[in-house]
Formats: structure tokens, C-alpha cells, sequence
């Protein structure tokens, strides 16, 4: 379970205030807001990148982030990220950056291939990444960061570049995920598909 | 997949960079290697040329002109000493392994030098073709002669008179190549030696004298007394080469002291280069490093893959020294003169290395430093929206 009271984040020197909330387990919480109103900041501070003026943010079973001091191995064990633009090791495969992950967190996945194929990327494990599509860079990065059994997962605006038919496969690999780990999702976007699955919509 | 296996497709994806970083490492560090081995090289190739040499007796004139002439066989004597008077002084003073050489004609430039048995036993070869000389008109010739002339083992060849290549030649008196041999100490390369007899025939006995007389001396103190006696009582001159050539050898150690510290300059230069291509190269990847640590990488473990990559490049740069040092090495197949300062034991030696390579990773491992402390102040958030 994810839960924060109210916080204010420091920004490059200025603050932003966020409401509190809770993201009980097996549930998802969609964050929704204008461009600019800080979704991303907020779940960067959830992640424990962006320090706390006040507050905490807690994740059971792993401690709580009060001001700056975020507990050891936050990151590495008690949440996962999907970033907004999909970052990559350019000089690394498909494959290579799956094991990248890995190798940050110290795990040893066993359903790389399966959330691969689920997301129609496993064709392009041995390809280079920089040679994908948006799209299918925007799937490797969730099926990075679903490798991962980990209590929290954070998605910021996951399915900004995909159509139709993959946000429907990610919306049904994150609930797959949800009800195998029972993990706690938080998710920012602009996407109104995501509402049919969002448990609570919080709008900033 | 780990740290290391990382570090290199990130060093491979960046390959010009890499090798750019390396060669100028490389450069430094080959400065360094070759002043060692030129130094050790020569001190070498000197000291087995005065193995057994504590005394030279030779015509009166300069004594560093008669050590180059009768020692290292590099320039002309100033005569020749009286048999008569020589052997007078071998019977007095406490000499051992005496040796008697005799210049004798020259072929295509090479010189012709009658020696007596001590002297083939006190030559150092590494290897021999043939047969030392088993008649009076043997001679055995040294490596570079016979690269040179194109002599072979069984051919005949007359000498010229003098010195001088195109001097008169004695076509009454013919030489027989007996053997080729390639010594450690270069002057034997470049020498043509036969028997004391061979040399004093093609002159016709009229002047069956010696050009020098080397010998042992085993008392320390006599070492310092015998010559300077020999120098009062007699007609011959008398010099310790050791002494002369110590002086050239300490002379040579300051200049090479010289030439490491620009090397050093130049380590120390590619380490500057390195230290800010790396912080350039942090920067670069700084959106790589911030995702590392989104997705839960500890600093340790992306200080790794830095520390990696700038070993990786310090190895790379260990490897094209060497590259560069046998560069050197068959470069010299063209060229006599370093055939003769770069010698094969002392160049491949490579415990005369371990300083420098370890030098070079303690700096690789140094200019890690930079680049950690900047990971540390990673603005994650700006790395990750920014990227």
C-alpha cells in the first residue's frame, strides 16, 4: 500500500503542494491535471527524486520518505518507474536493457519473454534500441519496468505514444501485473481510456 | 551482465573517443618505455662489451679514442704496441684473461681483427652458424657483416688494406667464412675475426705487433694502481675502460632523467585530457546515469561501471604502448643502430613494466574520482524530464 499525507515538494527552489493520498493494494490511482500542474513532479517525489519540504510518503513495509532522507534501496525495492520520455542505454539492445534493469534492482526475472510477447516487442529483443519506434520504445519501457515484482509502480503518462490496440494490451498487462503482485499503481496522464480502470481518479 | 560488461558497450559505442583518450595515454606511457629500455639497452650492451676489461694497453694518444677503437671497435687506433714490451708487462703485473688483438685489413668497411683463443672465448654469442675459425685463414664474421655483404658460410673473400672501404686490396690473401655468429654485445656484429697469424700473413709478418691488449685485473686495489704504474714505467698507454665508460653511462642516466620527466609531463597531461573527457562524458550520459539510479541502482554500482570504463581505457592503453613498443622493435629490422641499442633480453624484460602499468591504473582509478563526486549531485528530476 502507497499512502502520503499532504506534501510539499521542492522544485529547483520553488514548492508545490500535493494532496494526500492512498493507493490501497491491487489498486490503481490515476493522477490527472493539466500540463504543468506537477504530475510528474509528484510522482518523482514519490520516487523519492524530488526532496520533501514537509510531509511523508509512505510504502508498507519499507519505510517512509520524510524530507530528504528517502530509505535505503527505496527505489530498488520498494517501487518501479515508467518515465515519461522512454529512457535507454542507447548502446544497448532490447534484451540488454531488460537485463540493465535487472541488474539495478539485483533480481533475475522470469517472465522477460512472456511481457515481451504480451506487448509485441519479443521479435525486437536482439534489435538496437535506438532503431525502435516510439511505440515500441514507450512498451519497452513498461515491460522494463514489469519485470519487477516490486510493491509500487509508477507510470507517468504511459500510453502518451501508443494507439488503440497497445494501450489496450498495457492496460491489460498492468491489471495482469496487479492481480499477480497485488502491487499499488500510480499513474499520471491525460489519457481518458485509462479512467476505466483507474479504482480512484485524482485530478491536480 | 554486469558492471564490466556495461561499462564496455558504453566504451564500445563511443569507440573514436575511446581510442582518442587511449593513444594519448599511450603516448606517455611509450615515452617512458622506450628511455627505459634505450637506457637498459645500452648499459647492457656496454657492460657485456667490458665484461673481463679492467685494463686496455694500446698505442700512446687519446684514451677514450683507443677504448671506442680497441673496446667497442668504433674508430681507428692510434697504432699498434711492441710485442717485446707487452709481454714484459703481462709477466710482471698480476693480469688475468689477457687478451691480444691485432687490427688487420678491412672488407667492404668491416674490419679484420686477428685475435688470439682468449679473445674467442671471451666473445658473447648468442648463437653461431658454422664453426669458430679451425684453420689460419678462418674467419668468422658477425651478424651485421654478413647482412651487409651477403657473405655466406664456405665463401672466400680477400681483404682491402687500411681501413677505408675502397682501400688497395691484398688479393694475394684470402679469408674463408668459418662461421657467423650474433652476439648480445654489438661490436662483435660488426666485426670480421680470424686468427692473430691471418692477419700479421696479409702484412707479410713486417708487422706482427699488436693494436691492444685487454686484460682482468681481480684486486680492486690494483685495478686503480696497475695502470697508472704501467703508465710511468713503459712506452704503452694503459686506461681502465670501466672507469671512462662509467663516466659516459652517468652522463647518459642524466640525460634519460630528461626525457622520462617530458614523458611524465605527458602522462600527466593524458590524465588532465582524461580526467575532463570523462566529466564531458558524464555529463553526456548523464540521462543514462539518472535512469540507473531511477530504477533503483545504487551509487556504488554505476561508480563501477566508471571506474570500469576508465580501467578499460587505461588496459586499452597499456595494449598500444605495446603495440607501439614492437612497433619499435621490428622497426628496427631497418635500421642497424637500433638493432644494436634495443637488445632483445633487456626489451622483452617485461618486470622493467610493472611501475608504469601500475601507474596507469592507480590514475585510471584517480580520475574516477571527478566523475563520482559529480554522480552524486545528479539532478534526477531534471535528467529524467530532460533526456
Amino acid at each position: 500500500m502507497l499512502s502520503s499525507s499532504i506534501i510539499e515538494s521542492n522544485l529547483n527552489g520553488s514548492s508545490i503542494i500535493f494532496p494526500s493520498i492512498t493507493i490501497p493494494k491491487g489498486e490503481l490511482l490515476l493522477l490527472k491535471g493539466k500540463s504543468g500542474s506537477g504530475k510528474s513532479t509528484f510522482l518523482h517525489s514519490v520516487a523519492g527524486l524530488v526532496p520533501l519540504l514537509r510531509g511523508h510518503i509512505k510504502i508498507e513495509g519499507h519505510g517512509e520518505i520524510s524530507k530528504n532522507i528517502v530509505p535505503k534501496n527505496w527505489r530498488k525495492n520498494a517501487l518501479t518507474i515508467i518515465p515519461q520520455r522512454p529512457l535507454f542505454w542507447q548502446s544497448l539492445t532490447v534484451e540488454e536493457n531488460i537485463r540493465l534493469s535487472e541488474w539495478s534492482k539485483d533480481i533475475e526475472s522470469e517472465n522477460i519473454e512472456y511481457i515481451l510477447e504480451k506487448l509485441g516487442i519479443i521479435d525486437l529483443s536482439k534489435k538496437a534500441v535506438n532503431k525502435l519506434s516510439l511505440g515500441q520504445q514507450q512498451r519497452l519501457s513498461a515491460a522494463r519496468a514489469l519485470i519487477s515484482k516490486v510493491p509500487v509502480v509508477l507510470a507517468d503518462e504511459p500510453t502518451a505514444a501508443l494507439d488503440e490496440e497497445n494501450t489496450n494490451t498495457l492496460i491489460n498487462l498492468f491489471k495482469e501485473h496487479q492481480s499477480e503482485t497485488g502491487c499499488s499503481i500510480l499513474v499520471s496522464s491525460h489519457d481518458n481510456r485509462l479512467d476505466s480502470i483507474a479504482d480512484q481518479i485524482v485530478i491536480l | 551482465m554486469n558492471s564490466l560488461y556495461f561499462s564496455w558497450k558504453a566504451i564500445w559505442k563511443r569507440r573514436s573517443s575511446t581510442i582518442f583518450i587511449s593513444l594519448i595515454w599511450a603516448t606517455g606511457l611509450l615515452g617512458f618505455a622506450s628511455i627505459q629500455r634505450l637506457n637498459n639497452g645500452v648499459s647492457n650492451a656496454l657492460q657485456l662489451q667490458l665484461e673481463n676489461t679492467d685494463l686496455l694497453l694500446s698505442a700512446k694518444g687519446s684514451p677514450t679514442r683507443s677504448i671506442l677503437a680497441n673496446v667497442f671497435h668504433l674508430n681507428e687506433p692510434d697504432g699498434n704496441i711492441l710485442r717485446s714490451e707487452v709481454d714484459e708487462l703481462i709477466r710482471n703485473y698480476n693480469l688475468q684473461n689477457v687478451r691480444r688483438i691485432a687490427y688487420g685489413d678491412n672488407y667492404n668497411g668491416f674490419r679484420i681483427l686477428g685475435c688470439d683463443s682468449a679473445t674467442w672465448n671471451n666473445i658473447n654469442y648468442i648463437e653461431i652458424k658454422g664453426n669458430l675459425p679451425q684453420k689460419s685463414n678462418d674467419v668468422i664474421i658477425g651478424r651485421n657483416v654478413a647482412q651487409k655483404t651477403g657473405l655466406k658460410i664456405g665463401e672466400r673473400f680477400h681483404g682491402t688494406h687500411g681501413l677505408m672501404e675502397h682501400d688497395h686490396n691484398h688479393e694475394t690473401t684470402f679469408y674463408t667464412v668459418s662461421g657467423i655468429i650474433y652476439s648480445n654485445a654489438p661490436s662483435w656484429n660488426r666485426l670480421i675475426m680470424g686468427s692473430m697469424n691471418s692477419v700479421w700473413r696479409a702484412h707479410g709478418y713486417s708487422d706482427s705487433n699488436y693494436t691492444a691488449v685487454l686484460a682482468r685485473i681481480d684486486n680492486p686495489l690494483d685495478k686503480l694502481l696497475i695502470p697508472k704504474k704501467i703508465q710511468e714505467e713503459s712506452s704503452i698507454m694503459a686506461v681502465s675502460p670501466a672507469f671512462e665508460v662509467n663516466n659516459v653511462l652517468n652522463w647518459m642516466h642524466q640525460s634519460s632523467k630528461i626525457f622520462s620527466a617530458i614523458s611524465f609531463l605527458f602522462l600527466i597531461t593524458a590524465a588532465l585530457i582524461m580526467f575532463f573527457l570523462l566529466q564531458s562524458h558524464v555529463k553526456e550520459r548523464l540521462g543514462d546515469y539518472a535512469l540507473l539510479r531511477a530504477l533503483g541502482a545504487s551509487w556504488w554500482k554505476i561508480a563501477k561501471i566508471v571506474l570500469w570504463q576508465n580501467i578499460i581505457l587505461g588496459s586499452f592503453a597499456i595494449l598500444l604502448t605495446y603495440a607501439g613498443l614492437a612497433f619499435i622493435w621490428f622497426g628496427q629490422y631497418t635500421s642497424i643502430t637500433l638493432d644494436e641499442i634495443f637488445q632483445k633480453e633487456v626489451y622483452w624484460d617485461l618486470s622493467l613494466d610493472i611501475k608504469w602499468m601500475f601507474a596507469c591504473i592507480v590514475l585510471s582509478i584517480l580520475t574516477s574520482i571527478g566523475p563520482w563526486i559529480w554522480l552524486q549531485r545528479i539532478p534526477l528530476h531534471r535528467a529524467l524530464v530532460d533526456s
